[in-house]
Order: structure tokens, then C-alpha cells, then sequence
């Protein structure tokens, strides 16, 4: 009876958000998508001195056995098998209106576009699964482009069928909306080079004017900013006695990234990022924080170990956030808001000839950075495509630093192999020295499934 | 003289018990004749055509027994000639009755494997529970320590490991199917047989796969009341303690590490610590362990009773843990009427357990983090507080055995009721009905505490849980027992019914009253005021079985048993409910032929072989055949704070109806002998085991998506193996005499396919997803699996020279590239050990001089390996204390070591990946029981209106020897019985089984 009534379909429905919070979860609780998305950047470092795995993920030493890799493999197809059955069931469910079905159906495949879109990321082409399937699963790799036209595919259908922000009841908050679908979408093309389509779609959520910029950055990261009026997607997480188990839903970034008072102190950021912050730009307090600082609460930081001697601000948890768990503070996860999108239009317009509607957009971003303070960020004034791009990139850096997308910025530009290799040489390290261009842009697809597939599955040349 | 004389006679043993099978040959030299026959069921025979007048030698002999010759027998014409002959037992072996399956034979007539264990051999042991008292005994029984916790039980195979499922052999206590046999006072056995081979184990169909354990405990006797009493106290320590860097010298290697690391040193001055803290002191002490044990038994003719009780008291070595057992047996049998008989049989017991935060499964645990604490750090500070690591990752284990208060007790009650009625010759019926209910609950109450930042709880918890448990099983069997001239026939016909079911709630709650920490009346739920939770499950499985069993002797030279069982049970799908599992073995007592008569040194020689099929429906969950959701997966949904959490559900197995039985075909041949006046007795047996289709998870691709794989019939795995057991006894009539009995046991296990080829499990996670066993076509099960290292490089060029090795410098491992492609990566693991002995022997002594006794038992293992996890964190060069011997040799410059690496705290060559590195030989002997005992002389004792009086001193797991570096060559499961049958003989520090010193008294009147 499972998923054939309005009930279970619900159920069902739900389970396949839940990966979300699960993303890449190694142990419990997970939450290591910053790992891939940050601390194999020059951005942050693992500070893993109890967790090596980590740290060989980080230097690109990592091999198929690894179990970063096997998690995030597992973990994303659960999500997948959990959105294909939502995909594929959500019509035929007795009882239900046409609209709910469409909009169940459309949310199974903005999240199955996610999951899969984290795949292509992290390993490139994977086998696509569409369907619950309990024989002939083992198929080889399909291509990284299909895997992509998949994801389009999948977001174009889902678009028109899902509602927008202003349409969508409060306490939905947390499903995916058109503005959602959009976003992923924009990412997506901007990930393959594709500016014209990343122009049209973050061109049509700006258009839509159902988002603006928060005036306050910082507001981004507290509870209180969830669902601002920049917010585009969150992963949702709560706190709830009942449920501290399982698989923590109240356990954001707070356990993993939060200081050792709380948390477990992983991802610092490094001098590198602390340096690419332009003077007095209020962002640098609102992203990393040494011991000695006074933090937003009040309180007096203190990065413990912290090899860098920098955690990230961002995922902290403030004194009148703390709940009766600490770890569990429910604080939620900003997977796409306004700000990202911004810098994605102008990097796409820039690069098809909009240099003005860039510019425009990107001293957008650094006004609101301001935060009033005319002494500081000052407009860039450039319209040189060359040197307007630099200075997108630069911004994207720093006004999302730690929210998970510099390693896939730098693999998208063809930059990582410099940028790694000059950031081993400038300081003397082990970290980014093993990167090797054409190799490291992916990571090992997990020995367990190559052997289990009886060699259908593939390894990623160079592993 | 006339040819018409008849001679009745009837044999017994000396008891005046009736012995049929007794041949009898009646020889007259005039005539050179001779006649031979045997006596019947009734113990009778009849010679007809004697010559009246005519004098006989008329010879008497059986198995077992001294061969009795009446000489110069006169026959007299036309009376009836009787006689009456009682024959004297000359080897109490082979006359042993041994429990077998439903009933009992005649040790001699066993033509399976079956080991055997005498009371005795258990009653004097200064023990608590009776697993101990099987290490060593029985040649192919092994049994391995999983955890020194006061009341944890030990992991127990027979012949090798068969499946990757539960392995346990079944263990049935007086018919009663029995899940704990530790409930079970050890002084009230009487015996313990185990049923070794598949022929013997058969008639337990789908249960005997891993073995049977027969337990029969001890009954009355007609004749005034008897008391036993029994005591005994003794001290517990801990066996050995590791050697641990000291204060300075762990701040000197961090120090060094961390500047290797590029990172600041943590210590200003490593000089100023000295010694420190030695945190083995801090959680381990000395401990007492009493047990008293009273019993009273008596009877009239047929109607017998024995009461006992007995009350076990025993803290553990490591703080926090103790042990307590209360258990009470009942037994009693009543003859109604001649041809009826009833009885019953009740085992009543109750344990408490303390024990400390995840002492077993987890790496974090308390002995684990006493070897990994920094000993810089005291364990109180002056003004009073826990000392803290400065270090995230380790906490205080003293703190944390303090301030978590965990209590488990448990009750069963195991009893049965039987009924017993003659129907005619030699045909009988029993019912006997079985049960076992027992009630568990825990308690784990956390108050709110702070130690430091990572070891702290701000919220007061308590949790609670609640278990039973109920089965039952209905036994009806007919036998039939006749002797027909010189055969002898017994059957066996039965019908089982058994009911399994239990269930457990679990419930939880925060923020109790702030004082309750310090009283214990206010640690209930109903005081919680926050976080309030609750859980549940059960299981229930239901079972119905058909078996029958014929044995044929002729001539008690060639025998015969033919085992049948057919079991249904509701585990499995519609589609392979039922599993038929036959068996036959054969025995030809070579002894008896005329051409080994006349060998006077042999007194028994049988040859027996014999085959049998075994289901195994393992450790299946119930709900294998079905397909599974996983329900209430929480998401929220809303913004800020007001966020609801709403619960989802996926399926998270897939249902297979096409399971059956794991099947274990096994062939037994084995050797019985007796020799020089039964003084040597040898048994020697070749078995080849073979188990298909074991029920297996197979791991599917992770794309499926679904968490958990289905459950198929898999696999095969092989053990074959070779078992010895000699043994030797002395003259008893003189003041010094002696028994000497020695076993050995090869095993070769090795799994021969898994359906999906090449796939493997894995398991013996040592740290966060790194898996160190195995288990894969071709190899042991649960083999450890990683690199081979090829010592350190000593410089540069060494490196140029190696396989690439990324992160290698100076100083690090250089690891063997086994496939040869010029680069270190994982193709080049490979097969590094196997946790499984290839040798297990034991060898054990009861020497009596005049009125003082010695027993010695020794049992030891070889050819196997242990992993020690435990090494892992003190062989780092992370925050952790290391291991001295093995740190002292780090390599610190060219030429400077070949065997541990640098120290660096980041590590960069993976030095602690899983290799050989971390591999040790298994293999020890151990005087694993001493005692010397002094009994008072009869004619002292009757003074004292006493039956015996005997003072001893005992010691358990006295010495060790082996070359194994941590606590306890013998390691067992991770997480005990209940843990993963593939994480063996990997050594995470587990809490080690004590020495124990201890002094006694039995007395009996």
C-alpha cells in the first residue's frame, strides 16, 4: 500500500528530502559537502588531525577506498531511489488532485536533478537510474553529458509545475519552488560553460522580483534569516528531542564546523581567503573569526586547535540559537540565495558581451557588502571583459567563502590546477601540491561499486 | 548322556541394572563344541542342547566390562538350569551413558562425533558461569574470551565457523532449548556433551547446524537426604597491564610530531611532566568474586528431587562494572505407577550488571581511552576536578565511568514438565513441555555534568528499556528399545512444536530533578520534563518439526543410527517453508572380530563413519522474506524556529520469498580405541564440512538506493579438519594415581563461492569507514585485508627507487607493490591474516595423592592471527599515548630503525593504513586453571557426620604465554555474541579477562 494513497505518497515524498540533510554524510551525523566543495579548495582546510581520511580527500591523495567517496556515492542514490519513487508513483496515487500530483512529480525531480547534479559533480558521469529498480541495475556509467541533459530535462519539466516563492504556503517553507528550480538550473549551465542559458535563467529570477538582497550579510546566517527575502533554497533542519538520533535533523553545519565547545572544529579557513577580503570588508567577520574576537553573541572566541587559526563564522551558533542540545542548534543550510545568483548573471553576462548589466549587478553585491560604509568596497568601475571577469571571480570568492561552491568555481574555469598549485608553492604545503589537471577535477568512483558491478562500473582515468 | 539341557541365565551389572547385548558362549571340551548367543532386552538368554552331566566353561563378555568365565558348570539332566551373573565394569568411559539427541546411549555405541565433559570437571572450578569450564575440554569446541565483563558470555564454535551468520551451537539443557546456559549455576551439571558431527547433531535438524550443546544438569538419588554445600571467594586482577610512554616522554614524541607537521610543539618544557598519570591505574583495580552454592537431594526408590541455589557476587577489574547472579534450580522425578513416571525441571535466575559506557563496540571506549589519554593530564585536578586533555578527541575515562550510571538486570525462569509411560516391550512414550520466559530491564541515567567542553552533558537524561521473552517448545516422542537374539533395535519417532516470541519498549526522557543524580528514587521517567521519546520491536517466529531415529547393533560389532528431521518454520517465504535433514552413520567394532580376539592389549576398537544434512536458519530476521519501509524519517518543513519536523518512510529492504534453509552437509570418519586394560583411550576423527546457500546480505550496488540488501542464499563455505583426543589413566588403587588427557584440533576453514563473484564483505571497522576483514572467495571468513609493508625508508633515494608512494618521506613505510604497476595505491592489499586458529589444543591433569587432588587444565591456539586496532591510536603520532616498546624504535634518521616510521602528526604516507603492520601472531598457551585440593580422610568425616570435606585453592587464567603484545591473546567478537560474526580477532583493547586467585570449600552431608 506504500505510496498509493495521499498519505504515504506524503511519506514518501518527505524521505526524499531527507537526503538532503544526509548529504555525503560519512558517520553519523554527516554533513561533509563542504569538504568536496570547500576544504578541497584553497579556501579551508580539514583540520581532520583525528580524521585522516579527511585530510587525504583534502591533499587529492585519497583513493577509491576512501569512504568520503563511497558515502557521498550511497548516500546521493538513496536520495535518487527515494525521488524516482516519487517521480514515478506520485501520478497513480488514489485520492489526489491533479495539482498536487503535478507538484509531487515535479519535486521529485527537482531533487533527483540535485542528487544528480552533486554526482556529476564529484565523480562526472554515473549510471542513471530513473526508475525503481530491483533488476538489471548493473549498468555502466552513463556520460557526464547525459547525466547533464538528464538534469536539464529534469528542471525544465519541474519548473512550470512548481509554485512560485509568494505562492507557497509558510509552513511548505523548505520545498522546492520555481525560483528553486531555477536557481539549480542557472548553476548547472554555469558548471558547463553554458553563459547564454545561465544569462536567461538567473536573468528570470531576478526578473520575477521575488527576492532581494537581506541589507544585513551576516542576517544570511542565523536563524532569524531563514527565508528572507533573499533566500532561494534551504535545506531545513530543527531540533526536536524526539528525533536526535535519527540522523540528526537538528544537526546543521553547527556540529561539524561549530567550534570545539559544540562542535567538532572541521573546515578552517585559511590565511588565503582571510587575505582576499578587500579592507574593512564586513564579510571577513561574518566568515571567519580567530580566538580573541569578540562574536556576534557577545562571546569571546576560541578556535581551539584550529590549524589555521580560523573557523568559520558562518556556521556558528549564537548564544539565543542554542536550544537544549547545543550540537542541534536547527540552523539551516543556504544552498542557493539571491547574492550567488547575482555574481552567476554577471559572470554569464559578461561573457556574452552584457559588460554593463555585469558591472551593474556585481557593484550590486558590493553595495549591499557595505552595509552603508562608503569608505569601503568601492565600486568597480571596469567594463574590460578580462579584467570585469577577475573581478567577479574575486567577489564570488569572498561573498559566498565557505558556502560550498569554490572548488567547482575553480574546476569550472579551468583554474584549480593553478590556483592549487601556486597556493602549495606560496605557502610551502602539502595541500593543492598533488593536484593534477585532467586527473583531480574528479574524484575515484568507490572500489566497492566497481567491484560489485564485476567491473561494469569504470574508474576515472589516473586512480 | 543326552543332548536336552537348557540353561536360563540372566546378566547384570554389579548394580543389579540389566544388561542385554551380553554375549555368551558356552564351551565343553569333550564335545569341542560351543554354543553363543546374547542376552535379550531383559538382560536374559537361553542355551538349549547342552549335554546333561556334561561340564561347561561358560564365558560371559561385553564392551565395557570384565569377561567373566563360570567354569566346570554343570549341567544337570532334566531340571531347569539357571544362573545368575553380575558383571564388573572395567572401563567406566565406555560405559558412560552420554546424552544424545532425545535420549541417551551407551558411549560405546556412538557412531557420531560427540565430546563429552563430566560434572566433575566443572564442579570444582572456581568460576562463575559454565562456558569457562568448557575452554580446552573437548577436542574441535573452542571457545574464545570476547570480554572480561563480569557476566559477559564467551563466543563458542564447533568445528570451525560454517556461516557468516550467528554461529552459535544450539544449546539444549535437560531437553529444554536454552538461550543463556550462564543462567545455570555450575555446580548443578552433571554433564555437557557437545555434538560434534552432522550425524550426531541431526536430529536437531535446522537448529544443529553449529553444533549441539547438551546440558544435563544434576538429579537426585534414592537414599537420605544429601546437602552439598559449596563456597567460594577469591581476587580478580588485571592479568598484564600495557606499557605506555610517561608524561615526558609523550610530550617529547608530540612535540616532535607536531614540529615534523609544520606545527608549533604543544609542551614548553616535556622535562617537567615526569612519570604523569598512568590511566591503566586509574581504571583498573582489584576485585572480589564470592560464590555459594547450596544443594539438597535425595529420593525414595524412583521418586527423587534435588533443590539447589546459589548467589554469585563479582566486581569487575575495571571500575564501574559489576556482576551478580541469584539462581535457584528445582528438579524432581516420580514413579506413579509402574509403567508411569512424571518429573519436572525448573532453572530460575537473576543477574544484575553495572557496566560502563560502550566498553566493546566503541573505539572511544573506557579502556581504549585510558591507553590513549594523554598522561600529562592527572585524573583530578587539586581543587578537585577532572583533569581535561587539552586535546579535543580523548575525554577523562575516569570522569566518564563516574558520571554514567548504567544497571541491567535481567530474570528467566527455563523449566520443563514430563510425563513418561511404558507402553509395552520396550516401547515408551514421553511428552515433555518446555519453557522460558524471562524479563529484562535497564536503566542508563546521565546527570548533567561538565568536565570539559567535549566531555560534558548540559540536560539530564534517562533511559530506560524493557524486554521479554517467551518461548516454548512441545516435545512428544515414542521410542522403542528392544534387543531381538544379537540385534538390538532402539527408535526414536518425535514431533516438536516451539514458539518463539519477544519484544522490547524503550523509553526516554530529559531533564530530571537536579538532586537525582545523588538519589536514585527520583531517577524515574515520570520526572522527566522535556525531550520525551519512545521505541519498541519484536520478533516472533513459530516452528514445526518431524523426526525419527533408528539405531541397529548385531552382535554390538556393527552399528548403525538413521537420523530424519523435517522442519518448517515461519521465517522463511511460502515458497521453501519446510527443510528435510537426513542422516546415517555406521560403526563396525573391529574388536570383536575373531581376529583381533585374541589381541589382549585391545579392549575396544571401533571404526565409525557417517554423513549428515543440517539447516541453518541462522540469525534471518523474521522479516527477510518481506520487503521493509523505513519509517518516520523526520524532515522539517516551515521557517526559523517555527520549523515542524514531519515523518517520511522509503523502503529500505527488498523481500526475498525464495529463501531456505542454509544447508551444512558434513562427513565424519572417526576412530574409537581402548587399550592396555582401558587404560589409554584415543578417538581420532576426519571431518569435511560443507555449508551452501548460507543466508547472506549480499551487498548490491549502491545505485539500487536502498539501504539495506536483500537477504540470498549466497554462499558455501568449507571446514575441514582433523580432531584428536588421548587420553591416559593410572591404576586407582594405588595411593598416587593419575588421569592425563590431551586433545588437538585442526581446522581449515575457507569460503568456496559467493553468488555474486567477486563481491566481499566487509567488516572491522578500526576507524571511520576503514574496514580491516574480509570475507571473500578462497579465504578464511573474515579474513584481515591491507597492505604488506618492506620496512622504512631509510633515505631519498630509497623513495626514488620504491613504487610511487605519495606523501613518502624519510622515515615512512615503504609498502609492497604487490601487483607490480610501479604505484602504491589498493590493488596492491592483499590478504594479511585470518583470525581463525589453524590449532587449538588443550591438554588436562587430575593427579591424587592420598587424600589431596591437583588439577591442571592448559589449552592454547595457534596458526592464527590478531589485528590490533588498539595500536592504531598509541602507534600514531597523533594526540594519543603510545605503545613504548614498539615508539622506542621509531626511525629518527638514516639507519636509525627498520621498523616503526617517523612521527608526524599529519601523517602524509598513511603510515596507519590497515597492514601488516598492525598484525601479531594469535597463538598462546595458557595454564588457564590450577587447583590443589586437600579432602579429610573417611574415617575423619564420619566423626563429623560428614560424607566429605575438601579445602582447596584454585587460580584461573594463571599464565599466558605468547608473543601478542596486548591484554589477551584470545579475542573474540566485537560487541560479544550479539556483535558481527566477521569482526573477530580484531583487539580494540577489550576489557580483559581477569586472574582470578581463589580458595573453596565443598562440603557434603
Amino acid at each position: 500500500t506504500f505510496f498509493t494513497t495521499p498519505a504515504t505518497a506524503r511519506q514518501g515524498l518527505i524521505a526524499a528530502y531527507k537526503t538532503l540533510q544526509s548529504n555525503y554524510r560519512t558517520n553519523y551525523p554527516g554533513y561533509v559537502r563542504w569538504v568536496f566543495g570547500d576544504v578541497c579548495s584553497d579556501d579551508t582546510r580539514a583540520n581532520g588531525g583525528d580524521n585522516p581520511d579527511m585530510i587525504q580527500v583534502e591533499y587529492f591523495v585519497a583513493n577509491s577506498t576512501n569512504p568520503f567517496f563511497e558515502n557521498a556515492w550511497s548516500t546521493l542514490y538513496q536520495g535518487i531511489h527515494a525521488s524516482n519513487l516519487v517521480v514515478e508513483k506520485s501520478p497513480f496515487v488514489q485520492g489526489m488532485d491533479e495539482t498536487t500530483k503535478n507538484t509531487y512529480v515535479a519535486e521529485g525531480k527537482f531533487l533527483r536533478a540535485y542528487y544528480y547534479f552533486n554526482l556529476v559533480q564529484i565523480f562526472g558521469g554515473v549510471p542513471l537510474m530513473l526508475q525503481e529498480k530491483l533488476s538489471d541495475y548493473n549498468i555502466p556509467r552513463n556520460s557526464k553529458q547525459e547525466i547533464y541533459n538528464q538534469i536539464e530535462k529534469d528542471l525544465l519539466e519541474a519548473e512550470p509545475n512548481l509554485p512560485s516563492r509568494d505562492a507557497q504556503d509558510k509552513a511548505d517553507y523548505g520545498r522546492a519552488t520555481k525560483g528553486a528550480a531555477q536557481a539549480l538550473l542557472a548553476r548547472v549551465y554555469l558548471m558547463q560553460g553554458k553563459f547564454t542559458e545561465t544569462e536567461t535563467w538567473t536573468k528570470k529570477i531576478i526578473d520575477s522580483r521575488k527576492y532581494s538582497l537581506d541589507p544585513v550579510y551576516y542576517h544570511l546566517f542565523t536563524i532569524d534569516g531563514e527565508y528572507g527575502p533573499e533566500s532561494i533554497f534551504e535545506i531545513n533542519f530543527q531540533y526536536d528531542a524526539r528525533f536526535y538520533d535519527e540522523e540528526g535533523s537538528g544537526d546543521g553545519d553547527g556540529r561539524t564546523r561549530g567550534p570545539l565547545s559544540y562542535g567538532w572544529g572541521y573546515d578552517a579557513p585559511t590565511q588565503d581567503l582571510v587575505d582576499a577580503f578587500e579592507p574593512m570588508d564586513p564579510r571577513k567577520k561574518a566568515t571567519v573569526y580567530k580566538t580573541g574576537d569578540v562574536l556576534p553573541d557577545g562571546t569571546i572566541a576560541d578556535v581551539g586547535t584550529s590549524p589555521t587559526g580560523y573557523l568559520c563564522t558562518k556556521y556558528l551558533i549564537l548564544k539565543n540559537e542554542m536550544p537544549d542540545q547545543p550540537k542541534s542548534s536547527g540552523k539551516d543550510q543556504n544552498v542557493f540565495r539571491l547574492g550567488h545568483v547575482l555574481l552567476w548573471y554577471a559572470e554569464a553576462a559578461n561573457e556574452n558581451g552584457h559588460a554593463a548589466e555585469a558591472l551593474k549587478t556585481l557593484n550590486e553585491i558590493r553595495k549591499r557588502a557595505r552595509e552603508g560604509n562608503e569608505q569601503i568596497l568601492p565600486d568597480v568601475t571596469t567594463l574590460d571583459k578580462t579584467l570585469l571577469r577577475e573581478a567577479i571571480w574575486k567577489e564570488q570568492r569572498v561573498e559566498y567563502a565557505t558556502e560550498v561552491f569554490r572548488f567547482f568555481d575553480l574546476i569550472r574555469t579551468n583554474r584549480a590546477a593553478k590556483v592549487l598549485g601556486d597556493y602549495a608553492k606560496k605557502y610551502n604545503d602539502q595541500k593543492g601540491r598533488e593536484f593534477k589537471a585532467t586527473i583531480n577535477e574528479l574524484f575515484p568512483v568507490p572500489q566497492s561499486q566497481i567491484n560489485l558491478s564485476r567491473g561494469v562500473l569504470k574508474q576515472n582515468p589516473g586512480y | 548322556q543326552q543332548n536336552d539341557g537348557h540353561l536360563n541365565g540372566l546378566v547384570t551389572d554389579i548394580k543389579g541394572q540389566i544388561l542385554p547385548g551380553v554375549t555368551v558362549i558356552a564351551s565343553t571340551n569333550g564335545v569341542q563344541k560351543t554354543w553363543n548367543t546374547i542376552t535379550n532386552d531383559k538382560g536374559k538368554f537361553q542355551l538349549s542342547g547342552l549335554k546333561t552331566g556334561a561340564s561347561y566353561d561358560i564365558t560371559f563378555s561385553s564392551v565395557g566390562f570384565k569377561k567373566y568365565t563360570e567354569s566346570n558348570f554343570v549341567v544337570k539332566s532334566e531340571e531347569t538350569n539357571s544362573i545368575l551373573v553380575r558383571l564388573e565394569g572395567n572401563n567406566e568411559q565406555l560405559n558412560e551413558i552420554v546424552v544424545v539427541g532425545y535420549g541417551s546411549q551407551a558411549k560405546r555405541d556412538i557412531t557420531g562425533s560427540v565430546g563429552s565433559i563430566s560434572g566433575e570437571q566443572i564442579e570444582n572450578r572456581s568460576i562463575g558461569s559454565l562456558d569457562q569450564a568448557l575452554t580446552g575440554k573437548v577436542a574441535g569446541l573452542s571457545v574464545s574470551n570476547n570480554s572480561g565483563t563480569p557476566g559477559a558470555g564467551m563466543m563458542i564454535r564447533v568445528r570451525g565457523i560454517g556461516t557468516i551468520n550467528n554461529s552459535d551451537p544450539l544449546y539444549v539443557v535437560d531437553g529444554n532449548p536454552f538461550s543463556n546456559i550462564n543462567n545455570l549455576d555450575p555446580q548443578d551439571i552433571k554433564s555437557v556433551e557437545i555434538l560434534k558431527s552432522a550425524s550426531a547433531a541431526a536430529i536437531y535438524g535446522s537448529r544443529g547446524a553449529n553444533g549441539v550443546v547438551l546440558v544435563t544438569t544434576k538429579k537426585g538419588n534414592s537414599g537420605a537426604m544429601k546437602t552439598d554445600f559449596n563456597v567460594f571467594t577469591g581476587v580478580q586482577t588485571l592479568y598484564k597491564k600495557l606499557e605506555m610512554t610517561d608524561a615526558t616522554t609523550y610530550a617529547q614524541y608530540y612535540n616532535q610530531a607536531l614540529v615534523a607537521g609544520g606545527q608549533k610543539p604543544a609542551f614548553k618544557d616535556p622535562l617537567s611532566y615526569r612519570k604523569g598519570t598512568d590511566w591503566q591505574d586509574a581504571i583498573f583495580r582489584s576485585a572480589p568474586i564470592t560464590r555459594y552454592g547450596l544443594a539438597l537431594s535425595g529420593g525414595k526408590g524412583e521418586d527423587v528431587y534435588r533443590l539447589s541455589g546459589s548467589y554469585l557476587k563479582q566486581e569487575g577489574t575495571l571500575i564501574g562494572t559489576a556482576y551478580s547472579k541469584l539462581s535457584f534450580s528445582l528438579n524432581s522425578a516420580h514413579q506413579m505407577k509402574k509403567w508411569l513416571k512424571f518429573g519436572e525441571n525448573f532453572n530460575y535466575a537473576y543477574t544484575t550488571q553495572n557496566s560502563v559506557s560502550d566498553y566493546n563496540s566503541d573505539s572511544r571506549g573506557i579502556i581504549s581511552t585510558a591507553l590513549q589519554m594523554s598522561p600529562t593530564v592527572p585524573v583530578k585536578n587539586a581543587d578537585g576536578s577532572y583533569g581535561v586533555s587539552p586535546f579535543a578527541n580523548t575525554y577523562n575515562p575516569v570522569a566518564a565511568v563516574e558520571n554514567i550510571q548504567h544497571l541491567a538486570k535481567d530474570w528467566q525462569l527455563a523449566g520443563s514438565v514430563y510425563g513418561q509411560a511404558d507402553l509395552f516391550k520396550g516401547l515408551n512414550f514421553k511428552s515433555q513441555f518446555n519453557i522460558t520466559v524471562g524479563n529484562g530491564r535497564s536503566r542508563s541515567y546521565t546527570p548533567v555534568y561538565f568536565v570539559s567542553n567535549s566531555q560534558k552533558e548540559d540536560v539530564s537524561s534517562l533511559e530506560e528499556t524493557a524486554s521479554n521473552h517467551t518461548q516454548w517448545a512441545w516435545e512428544n516422542t515414542l521410542n522403542y528399545n528392544r534387543t531381538f537374539g544379537e540385534h538390538r533395535i532402539e527408535g526414536l519417532l518425535g514431533f516438536t512444536g516451539q514458539h518463539s516470541n519477544e519484544s522490547f519498549i524503550s523509553a526516554y526522557g530529559q531533564n530530571l530533578p537536579a538532586d537525582a543524580a545523588l538519589n536514585p528514587s527520583l531517577q524515574y521517567l515520570d520526572l522527566a520534563s522535556a525531550g520525551m521519546s519512545v521505541g519498541g520491536g519484536g520478533d516472533e517466529w513459530g516452528m514445526v518439526s518431524y523426526y525419527g531415529r533408528i539405531n541397529y547393533g548385531f552382535k554390538n560389532t556393527y552399528l548403525a543410527t538413521l537420523n530424519l528431521r523435517r522442519d518448517g518454520s515461519s521465517k522463511f517465504g511460502a515458497n521453501n517453508r519446510f527443510g528435510t535433514f537426513p542422516s546415517f552413520s555406521l560403526g563396525w567394532r573391529l574388536s570383536n572380530e575373531p581376529f583381533l580376539k585374541n589381541l589382549s592389549f585391545l579392549n575396544d576398537l571401533k571404526l565409525r563413519g557417517g554423513w549428515g544434512a543440517l539447516g541453518n536458519a541462522g540469525s534471518l530476521s523474521t522479516s527477510a522474506t518481506v520487503s521493509t519501509l523505513k519509517v518516520n524519517i523526520p524532515y522539517p518543513f516551515g521557517a526559523g524556529n517555527g520549523q515542524i519536523i514531519y515523518l517520511g518512510a522509503t523502503p529500505s529492504s527488498i523481500g526475498n520469498n525464495d529463501l531456505k534453509w542454509e544447508s551444512t552437509k558434513e562427513t565424519d570418519f572417526g576412530i574409537d580405541a581402548s587399550l592396555f586394560d582401558n587404560r589409554i583411550t584415543f578417538t581420532a576423527d576426519y571431518y569435511h564440512r560443507l555449508t551452501t546457500g548460507i543466508l547472506i546480505q549480499l551487498p548490491i550496488l549502491a545505485s539500487v538506493g536502498v539501504r539495506e540488501a536483500p537477504f540470498v542464499n549466497g554462499g558455501n563455505v568449507l571446514n575441514k579438519g582433523f580432531e584428536f583426543t588421548l587420553g591416559y589413566r593410572s591404576n586407582k588403587n594405588h595411593d598416587f594415581s593419575y588421569e592425563l588427557s590431551a586433545n588437538l584440533a585442526l581446522n581449515h576453514n575457507e569460503v568456496t563461492s559467493l553468488t555474486n563473484d567477486g563481491a566481499a564483505f566487509y567488516a572491522g571497522e578500526i576507524s571511520s569507514g576503514v574496514d580491516v576483514s574480509k570475507t571473500a572467495v578462497g579465504h578464511p571468513i573474515g579474513s584481515f585485508y591491507g597492505y604488506m609493508t618492506d620496512g622504512i625508508f631509510q633515505n631519498q633515494q630509497q623513495i626514488n627507487q620504491a613504487a610511487k608512494q605519495t606523501g613518502a618521506a624519510p622515515g615512512d613505510i615503504r609498502f609492497k607493490d604487490l601487483n607490480g604497476d610501479g604505484v602504491i595505491d589498493d590493488k596492491d592489499q592483499t590478504y594479511i591474516g585470518s583470525p581463525w586458529a589453524k590449532y587449538t589444543y588443550g591438554f588436562s591433569a587430575n593427579l591424587f595423592y592420598k587424600n589431596i587432588d591437583l588439577a591442571i587444565g592448559i589449552n592454547g591456539r595457534g596458526g592464527n592471527q590478531i589485528y590490533s586496532a588498539w595500536k592504531h591510536s598509541s602507534n600514531s603520532s597523533g594526540i594519543s599515548n603510545y605503545y613504548a616498546p614498539d615508539k622506542l624504535q621509531s626511525w629518527t634518521g638514516e639507519g636509525s630503525g627498520n621498523k616503526e616510521p617517523r612521527v608526524n602528526i599529519l601523517d602524509p604516507n598513511n603510515n596507519m593504513r590497515p597492514s601488516n603492520r598492525w598484525i601479531q601472531s594469535g597463538a598462546f598457551l595458557r595454564l588457564n586453571s590450577l587447583q590443589i585440593g586437600y579432602s579429610l580422610p573417611k574415617s575423619k568425616l564420619e566423626k563429623l557426620g560428614m560424607s566429605r570435606l575438601r579445602f582447596y585453592l584454585g587460580a584461573e587464567n594463571l599464565l599466558t604465554f605468547t608473543k601478542y603484545d596486548g591484554y589477551d591473546p584470545e579475542v573474540g567478537m566485537r560487541d560479544g555474541n550479539d556483535g558481527d560474526p566477521l569482526d573477530v580477532g580484531i583487539d580494540r583493547a577489550y576489557y580483559p579477562r581477569p586472574r582470578t586467585f581463589s580458595a573453596g570449600l565443598n562440603v557434603s552431608f
